[in-house]
Order: C-alpha cells, then sequence, then structure tokens
C-alpha cells in the first residue's frame, strides 16, 4: 500500500527522514519496499500485514503506529460537521436484512457540484495510486486512504422508493457494476438495494444505475462494515477484487464508521459545497466495546526471553493507545476496538516485542539436557539409497511431481487411477505423478540429445486415488539409456546387475521373477522382471517398450526401474555375522552344457547347485553362446563350480566323484541336454 | 709374472670401464674366474719359497678383495642403468587424459538438505517428514487458517478435484511443511525438536525465482520456557553453519497465522556483509524465511495444552538457500533433470 510522506507529516510532526522513516517501520511494523519520489513528497510502498489492515491501512492508523515506534505525539483534531436544517431521516430510510451487515451508516448531502477535484487531493490519490474521477468519488476515496474505512457515495436522486435496503442478493440477480461489466448473483452474496434493484454489491462495488455523474445534486454517503468472510467469498466467487473488497475482507472495526463518515461529510462540503442534511441513519446493532485481555509480564518475558520490568510493559501499551494497570502479578489491558488483530494474551506480547525491538532481544542457548535425536528408519534407507546408486554411477535428478495425459496414455496407465488437479498450471501438469518412470524418460531423452549414454536416478513421492484419499509412497526409480547398444550386450543384464549389487550392498536377498502376464506394461514384455524379497513384490525393472521409448521420442535404448521405498525401509536387512574362512584351499571345475535355445540359466543351474551338495560352495555361469559353431537350435553353458570343504584338503578323487554325478544329473535331466 | 700393482690398475681399468653387465661379468672371469690372472698368481705361489709367498700371498690377496669391492660397486652402478633404460622404454605422456569410472551423483538439493540435517541434528534436532498430499484440516484448519481466512490468500494453492473427506477436507499438494508440526504434536509429548525437509507446491506462475514446486525446511521446537532468545541462538548457529562463516541475523514482525508473534528473518548479506550490493538490493540483508512462536489455536489443534507448552516453529526455502550457496539463477534448473546442471555439483 502506498503512502504519502507529506501526508504522514502533517499527522505527526516530528516525522523522521523517509529513509530512517522506511527502516523503522520495517525493524517495528511493516516491510517497506520501496521509497520514491514524486514532486515534492515521497510514496513509500508499504507492506500493511493482513491483520493490521483495519488499523493501520489508512494514514491515520499508520501515522498512529509510527508515534507509537518513535514515541512522539501525533495526530490533529477534526473539526466537527455543520449540519443543515433538514434531516437525513425525512429522505431516506434504511433497512438491514441481514446479519453479515454489522454496521451501516449514512449522511446526506444536498446541492452538491460534481467537478473535478483540487490539485491537492488529486495529486495525493494519485500519488496513492488511485484515479481521481470527481470531487465526490474523490473525497470517499481519500477518505479511504485518511482512515482505512471505504465509503461510497450514491446519486440521491436515483435510489428507487427512498429507501435502502441491505439484504442478500437473489439467485440470479443481476448487477451492473461501475467497472461496465454485468454480474450475476447468488443467495450468498449481499447487495445494497434500493425499493427495487441492487444498486451496489455491497462492500465490492457500486454499480452504474445509482452512481455519481455530472448532473448528480444530492449525495448519500455509505459507511458500513460488513462481515469479512462473506465479503471476501464474494469476491472469489466474481474473480472480482477492489481496494474495498481487500479492506472489508479482512474485518474491519464497526467503529471506524463513524469518524469516517463525518470526515466524508467535511470533506466533501469542503470540495462540492452543499448542505449536509442534519443527523445520521445508523444501523448499529450489536455494539462492539474494548476489549479486556489479562497479561501476564513473566509469561511476556518468558516467551520473548527479555528481562522487562512491568512498567517498560505498560509504557508500550500505552504508547499504542491501550489502556494497561497493574492488578497484582497481571497487568489489565484494554484494546481499543480498532485493534481487531488483538485477541489474546499472545497477541499484547507480539506489541511489546516489536515495540520494544527485536533486535534488542540476545539470543540465548537454550538449557536442559541434549537428547540425541532418534533416527527415522524410513528416511534414513533412503538416503542409504542414494549413495548406493550414486556409487552405481547414477545421477539423482528431482523431477516434478506433476505429469500429463500423454504421460499417463504412454506407460500405458487409466487417468482414473490418478489425483486429477482442479487448477493445474499447464496441461502437462493436470495429475500427481503415480511413478517415477515418466519423469525419468523425460529426462533420459533429453540428456540423450548430447550424451552417448545416461544412467539416472529420482527418489521421490508418488500418488495414486484410494476412493476419497490419496495413497501416497516413497518410490526409488532409475533409468539406463543409452544412444546405440552392441548386439550382444543386453541392458537389462547390466541394470541387473547394477541391481544386484545394490541389494546385496543393502543385505537383502532380493530375487527377479517373471512378469506374469504382460499387458499395457511400460516394459518390454519379454525383457523385464519382478523384483521380490521373500514373496513380497517391491518393484519393477526391464528394458522399456519400443512403443514407450517412441512416444518420449527417444532413440537407442533404455532400460528403467522403479522401487517401493517405503517397503524397503521396513525390511528387515540380514543381521551380518562372521563365518570363518576355511583354511583348506578350494578346487575349481569348469563344465559345459549344450542345451536347447529356450533352456534358462536357472533351471540348468538349480540342477548342479543340488547335485553338488555342501562341498559345492559356489556356481557362476562363465560364459553363454550361440552361433555358427554350434547346432542351430542349442546353445552352450559354461559354470564355473568352486569346491571347499571345511576340515580337510579335497582330494581330486573326491570332486571327480562330485562332477561326475552332476554330469549324470544333468544328461538325466534331458535328453537335448549334453555335457562336453 | 707381471707387476702387481700394473695388474691391479689393468683390472681396475677394465672394471671401471665395462659399459654392460657382460663386460662386467668377462672382466670377472679374466682377473678372477678360474683361470684369471690373478688367480693364476695365487695358483703359483705354492712354488715360492715361504717367506716370499706370505708377503707375495698377502698382497696378491689385498688386491682381489679391491677387486671384489670394485666389481661389486660396479654391479650395482650398471643394474641401475639397466633397469632405468627398461623403465625409461615404458615411459608413458602423464598428460594423456584417465581412464574413468562412471561418476554418479546427488543432487544439489539432496546435498544442502543433508548438509542442514546434519546441522541441526547437531543441535539435537529429529529428522521428520510427512505426506506431499494433505488434507485441508492438516494444511489450514488446524494452522489456524480457517476456510475464508484472508490468510488462504497468502498461498496459491492446487487443489485436488475430489470430494471432501468429511472430517479433514480437502485433498490439496500441500503450500508448506507446516502441516507436519500438527501430525506430529499429536502423536508427541513435548519437549521435542524436530526439523522437517520436503517438497511444497504453489499455485503460481514460475519465472527465475519461483517455480510450482520447491522444498521447504521446517522446525519445530516446543518446551516449557523456550523463547525467541532461543530461536535466535538456534538459527544464528545454524547459518553460521551452513555458510562457514560469521552471519548477523535479524528478526522483523511480521504475521502468519500459525505463529504469536511472527517474524521474518533477515541474514546479513553473503557477497557485501550488508554494505548493500545488487544481490540483496542494497539493503544489506538476505530474507532468508519466516518464523514465529507456535500460536495457541494450534497447539490445541494438534491436542495440545497452550497453557503448558511454548516453543518456536520456522521456515525457510531450500532452493532459495541453495541458489544463493551455489550461485545458481534459476529456480527451474533444480527440475530440469539436465545432466550439464546437474553434474556441477
Amino acid at each position: 500500500m502506498k503512502f504519502s510522506y507529506n501526508w504522514l507529516k502533517e499527522l505527526v510532526p516530528k516525522l523522521p527522514k523517509p529513509d530512517i522513516l522506511a527502516e523503522l517501520l520495517t525493524m517495528h511494523a511493516f516491510e517497506v519496499e520501496n521509497v520514491g519520489r514524486v514532486g515534492k513528497d515521497y510514496v513509500l510502498d508499504v507492506k500493511i500485514l493482513p491483520n493490521r489492515i483495519a488499523d493501520a491501512s489508512g494514514h491515520w492508523g499508520l501515522a498512529r503506529d509510527i508515534a507509537a515506534i518513535t514515541g512522539t505525539g501525533a495526530m490533529a483534531k477534526t473539526k466537527t460537521v455543520k449540519e443543515g436544517k433538514r434531516s437525513l431521516g425525512d429522505v431516506i430510510k434504511v433497512e438491514v436484512k441481514t446479519p453479515l451487515c454489522r454496521r451501516y451508516a449514512l449522511r446526506g448531502m444536498m446541492g452538491v457540484r460534481v467537478k473535478e477535484s483540487p490539485g491537492w487531493m488529486r495529486e495525493r490519490l494519485i500519488a496513492c495510486g488511485l484515479r481521481p474521477i470527481n470531487n465526490i468519488v474523490d473525497a470517499t476515496n481519500y477518505v479511504m486512504l485518511e482512515t482505512g474505512q471505504p465509503l461510497h457515495a450514491f446519486d440521491a436522486d436515483k435510489i428507487g422508493g427512498k429507501k435502502i435496503i441491505v439484504r442478500m442478493a437473489r439467485k440470479g440477480e443481476k448487477i451492473a457494476a461501475l467497472d461496465d461489466k454485468t454480474y450475476e448473483l447468488d443467495e450468498s452474496m449481499m447487495v445494497i438495494a434500493d425499493a427495487e434493484h441492487a444498486m451496489a454489491l455491497a462492500g465490492i462495488k457500486g454499480g452504474e444505475d445509482a452512481g455519481i455523474s455530472r448532473d448528480t445534486k444530492h449525495v448519500v454517503i455509505e459507511a458500513a462494515t460488513f462481515d469479512g468472510s462473506a465479503i471476501r467469498m464474494t469476491s472469489q466467487k466474481l474473480m472480482l477484487r477492489t481496494d474495498a473488497s481487500m479492506r472489508f475482507s479482512v474485518g474491519l472495526d464497526p467503529n471506524l464508521v463513524s469518524e469516517a463518515l463525518e470526515r466524508a461529510a467535511l470533506l466533501m462540503q469542503e470540495v462540492a459545497g452543499g448542505e449536509v442534511l442534519r443527523g445520521r441513519v445508523d444501523v448499529y446493532p450489536k455494539r462492539v466495546s474494548e476489549r479486556k485481555i489479562f497479561l501476564r509480564p513473566t509469561y511476556v518475558n518468558s516467551v520473548l526471553g527479555t528481562a522487562l520490568r512491568d512498567a517498560e510493559m505498560t509504557a508500550i501499551l500505552k504508547r499504542l493507545g491501550f489502556g494497561a494497570s497493574k492488578q497484582k502479578n497481571i497487568l489489565a489491558v484494554t484494546v481499543p476496538t480498532r485493534r481487531v488483530d488483538v485477541t489474546m494474551e499472545e497477541d499484547l506480547i507480539e506489541e511489546i516485542g516489536r515495540i520494544y525491538g527485536l533486535e534488542h532481544i540476545k539470543s540465548q542457548h537454550p538449557l536442559g539436557e541434549l537428547v540425541p535425536p532418534a533416527e527415522n528408519a524410513s528416511l534414513a534407507m533412503q538416503e542409504r539409497m542414494r549413495d548406493m546408486f550414486q556409487g552405481a554411477g547414477f545421477q539423482e535428478v528431482y523431477n516434478y511431481s506433476f505429469v500429463g495425459e500423454k504421460d499417463i496414455a504412454a506407460v500405458g496407465d487409466n487417468t482414473d487411477e490418478y489425483l486429477q488437479l482442479e487448477n493445474p498450471t499447464r496441461p502437462e501438469f493436470t495429475y500427481m505423478r503415480a511413478s517415477l518412470g515418466a519423469g525419468l524418460l523425460k529426462n533420459a531423452a533429453e540428456n540423450i540429445k548430447h550424451e552417448d549414454a545416461v544412467r539416472l536416478f529420482e527418489i521421490g513421492h508418488v500418488f495414486r486415488r484410494q476412493g476419497l484419499a490419496c495413497e501416497e509412497h516413497a518410490h526409488a526409480g532409475g533409468i539406463m539409456a543409452e544412444t546405440s547398444i552392441q548386439k550382444e550386450r543386453a541392458l537389462f543384464f547390466e541394470l541387473k546387475g547394477a541391481l544386484s549389487s545394490f541389494f546385496e550392498a543393502m543385505g537383502m536377498d532380493a530375487w527377479f521373477d517373471d512378469v506374469p502376464a504382460p499387458g499395457k506394461n511400460v516394459l518390454h514384455p519379454h525383457r523385464s522382471a519382478l523384483i521380490k524379497i521373500g514373496e513380497e513384490k517391491i518393484g519393477v525393472m526391464g528394458e522399456v517398450h519400443p512403443r514407450v521409448l517412441a512416444a518420449y521420442g527417444m532413440s537407442g535404448v533404455a532400460a528403467l526401474f522403479e522401487l517401493d521405498a517405503d517397503m524397503l525401509g521396513h525390511i528387515r536387512q540380514k543381521e551380518m555375522e562372521f563365518r570363518p574362512i576355511s583354511r583348506f584351499p578350494s578346487v575349481m571345475r569348469d563344465i559345459a552344457l549344450l542345451v536347447p535355445l529356450d533352456t534358462r540359466m536357472v533351471e540348468v543351474e538349480d540342477v548342479i547347485e543340488n547335485t553338488g551338495g555342501e562341498l559345492l560352495v559356489d556356481t557362476d555361469l562363465v560364459d553363454m553362446y550361440a552361433g555358427p559353431e554350434l547346432p542351430d537350435d542349442k546353445k552352450n553353458f559354461a559354470f564355473r563350480l568352486v569346491f571347499q570343504a571345511k576340515d580337510r584338503t579335497l582330494t581330486d578323487e573326491e570332486v571327480n566323484a562330485i562332477m561326475e554325478k552332476i554330469t549324470k544329473t544333468l544328461e538325466a535331466e534331458s535328453p537335448e541336454w549334453e555335457v562336453r | 709374472m707381471q707387476n702387481f700393482e700394473e695388474l691391479k690398475q689393468e683390472a681396475l681399468g677394465a672394471i671401471r670401464g665395462a659399459e654392460r653387465m657382460v663386460d662386467l661379468r668377462d672382466a670377472e672371469v679374466k682377473y678372477l674366474g678360474r683361470s684369471g690372472k690373478l688367480t693364476g698368481i695365487l695358483r703359483g705361489l705354492k712354488d715360492l719359497p715361504e717367506a716370499e709367498r706370505k708377503v707375495k700371498g698377502k698382497e696378491a690377496n689385498t688386491i682381489r678383495v679391491i677387486l671384489e669391492t670394485e666389481i661389486a660397486a660396479r654391479t650395482i652402478a650398471l643394474e641401475k642403468v639397466e633397469e632405468d633404460a627398461k623403465l625409461s622404454g615404458k615411459k608413458i605422456d602423464i598428460t594423456q587424459p584417465g581412464i574413468k569410472h562412471r561418476r554418479g551423483g546427488l543432487h544439489p538439493l539432496t546435498k544442502l538438505r543433508r548438509e542442514a540435517e546434519q546441522i541441526f541434528s547437531s543441535l539435537g534436532f529429529e529428522i521428520v517428514d510427512g505426506p506431499e498430499v494433505e488434507y485441508e484440516w492438516y494444511n489450514f484448519d488446524a494452522l489456524n487458517i480457517p476456510v475464508y481466512h484472508p490468510a488462504r490468500d497468502m498461498q496459491d494453492t492446487f487443489w485436488i478435484r475430489a470430494d471432501a473427506d468429511p472430517k479433514k477436507g480437502r485433498l490439496l499438494p500441500r503450500t508448506h511443511t507446516s502441516p507436519v508440526q500438527i501430525r506430529f504434536m499429536e502423536k508427541h509429548q513435548p519437549p521435542f525438536r524436530i526439523i522437517v525437509p520436503g517438497r511444497v507446491f504453489r499455485h503460481e506462475a514460475s519465472d527465475a525465482s519461483h517455480d510450482i514446486q520447491f522444498h521447504q525446511l521446517e522446525g519445530l521446537m516446543i518446551g516449557r520456557d523456550i523463547s525467541v532468545a532461543h530461536f535466535k541462538h538456534i538459527i544464528g548457529s545454524f547459518f553460521q553453519k551452513l555458510f562457514k562463516r560469521e552471519v548477523v541475523i535479524r528478526l522483523r514482525p511480521s504475521y502468519f497465522p500459525f505463529t504469536e508473534p511472527s517474524f521474518e528473518v533477515d541474514m546479513s548479506c553473503l557477497v557485501c556483509d550488508g554494505a548493500g550490493c545488487s544481490v540483496c538490493k542494497q539493503s544489506g540483508w538476505l530474507e532468508m524465511g519466516g518464523a514465529g512462536m507456535v500460536h495457541p489455536h494450534v497447539f490445541k489443534a494438534a491436542g495440545l495444552n497452550p497453557k503448558e507448552w511454548q516453543g518456536f516453529a520456522f521456515g525457510f526455502g531450500i532452493d532459495r538457500v541453495a541458489m544463493m550457496k551455489y550461485k545458481i539463477p534459476d529456480i527451474r534448473l533444480f527440475y530440469s533433470g539436465d545432466i550439464r546442471f546437474l553434474k556441477q555439483f
């Protein structure tokens, strides 16, 4: 909000220089965002805090706070209005039909001359960011800048039936507002109406019909207090925010009405002539009176960490216009009604703190025993995973938590399972992501344009609709992508290798299982696997389906994995325990086996391990070959077997016997298996 | 028969003159070998009379020791030469690039968050998290921001399209990490100190310093007598440790519905130390975040008695601090997934 320095200076004679004033306000009340020179004046852009609009959004109010901060006096007294003979009550009647209007007051003027406002008034309005219109409207705006109370002026001759009714709008009722737009209203919106029509949207904007024009002779000035929430709601529904609605919506002090109304009548007479009608119409059913709060000085010092004396607190409160008297160990504080923000002890502590100066509070080491903080197992697991993936050559990325319909379609999901935003900023960010895949695919597609190979991972939350609720999990996902790959390499196995090392290092017995009935999946149906621990599925991995690669405009190949990090966080890790290292040498033997092309490695390995007995301590596939030297439908597996005993050196005979048994069992397993 | 001295000089000449190990071995054989010259002399001694044999024998032995010593010395020298020659054949150009192991990396926001967590852990704070999609109750109402409270305008909110839960209201991507204050206080009895790092969302136009998502770090310290003075100490130590230098912290009055009193937290500018520069817009101060003493309504909403407990809460943007610390000009780079950016950290 903009404030005129010269205007403030009229109110606080000992006003500090503009830059010092800005600093004082920033440190004790409101941030001053800018001080600019305008002609002979300075304009201060002050961020009046939302809870202080009621008392400090006018020049009078801000001047009062400045005087409290600087400890000087303030405020000129205002003159009283000279009334004419005719009574306002004879001219207009008011009926308030809704409790959302807390006070409704009017003053009347006859025989005004509508014209341009005097220069000084126009200058101040402009300095404070308002556009001068005519002397009547300008006077109401001027008083708003002065007091913080929005006012409205009606052309008295245009009020049908000489009656003003404050009521809720009828459904479908329309009003042509002063901004040349027509608004359609509903029953939750309050209007100021005459006998027939709505003349204004209460607290937001005046209507065209009863507005001030060049020909206006008689004026009714309105000052009212409306329920803040009601104004805010209407303003939001109609997407119509005005200076008035902004002030009303925080809740104003009804007692501000009288001084603003008197001031407006006085000023209007000064700039537009005419006669002020006798008396006011004032509907104010529930008078608001000063609040009393009991304040414990010990509590003040305990919260602020200060050692202020009672007298210091009292002095500060009095400077702010609060009443304070000591009753035993407690201060009884009366709060002026303009301070709608001060309703309890803590609010008074804030006042004392800021006027005393937060900079004077000395920092203090908290006493008490320092208990070592507990470790959050699930978060700690995520951190370990980050270190592991980094070590395996993956770069961490952070993607947006939002995806679009295209992403959902590309990964073969249905939008029904996704949480949808009501008010997205962009169509590609309409849903909350349900997996990390889409983000990683986008990253890979972008990066592969300038890299030969990328490895990326992300750990983040994903969301799925679950009835009315949201099911949220932490996932860990990653992608490997290369612009091209030699025929004999399969990215699947590189990813599987990386993940196997990861699980081994994490102390988890994970295994890779077949994907049941591959369908709409994001992964290649024949190059993907489920990742399980025990029988529990904890993730998926595999090469990316070519259809999905195409959807992301990606050339080359990619493999993806996604793990449920929450589940991993709950899995008990294997206890590490020392096993003695055998003092006796191990014996290595190789075995090669010709099998049909569709035989799976694990089938052969199972037979070897089940036959080898306890002396067979390790089985490794060292080679897999299919090619021109072999029969068309065959491939060759080569395994390296390691034998070792805990208590003796194995003899050749012993190992030969086991090897023979393995060979026989393998050949007995299938007529198509041939040990070479 | 040759004069001893001549023989000695001749042999020494041959040993010292040997340029290769083979030459040295030849010299050794020629003088000390089985049919070497000196050996021959020694062998011939037995024909001499005893007195002369003694003298000559002694002399011959002295020469032998001298020659052997000389050969040993020369052997070492020649071995060194040969080894040098062999190694220099393996000379490489050490300016050629090393063979790189594929390097992964952590996101700069992870790095900053970890640093912050470590500092707060050392100050006794426990790390806590909460859901990113929240109920209206936790995100607003329990934090003293009821429906149609003007403070709801302070944070532009994304809303999830769904019917409201009868008790907890509508779903939304949380606008701040403060809901975790409520969730934690519902389940824990003070005293405690926690921090909550996490992702938050705002419905706003994005530019170099704003984005629709960013990360906050929330702090909460509750006890019987926790004060503003304690907050000053904690936040001051934190920023001092994070930026590894002396910093000045100042508090300014502010308004947040969930704290009373409320403050803005400023830190002396890292670039100019308060003198005023373009980074701090000539103010000498950088805005770090918001803070305040927990509002009694918030204690009540979380089921704690505000008459028994008091304490502070604070929050700042991790992205903003990371931008300051690493001199990153645009917040959107964090979410670009561009490894040319990410690899720099």
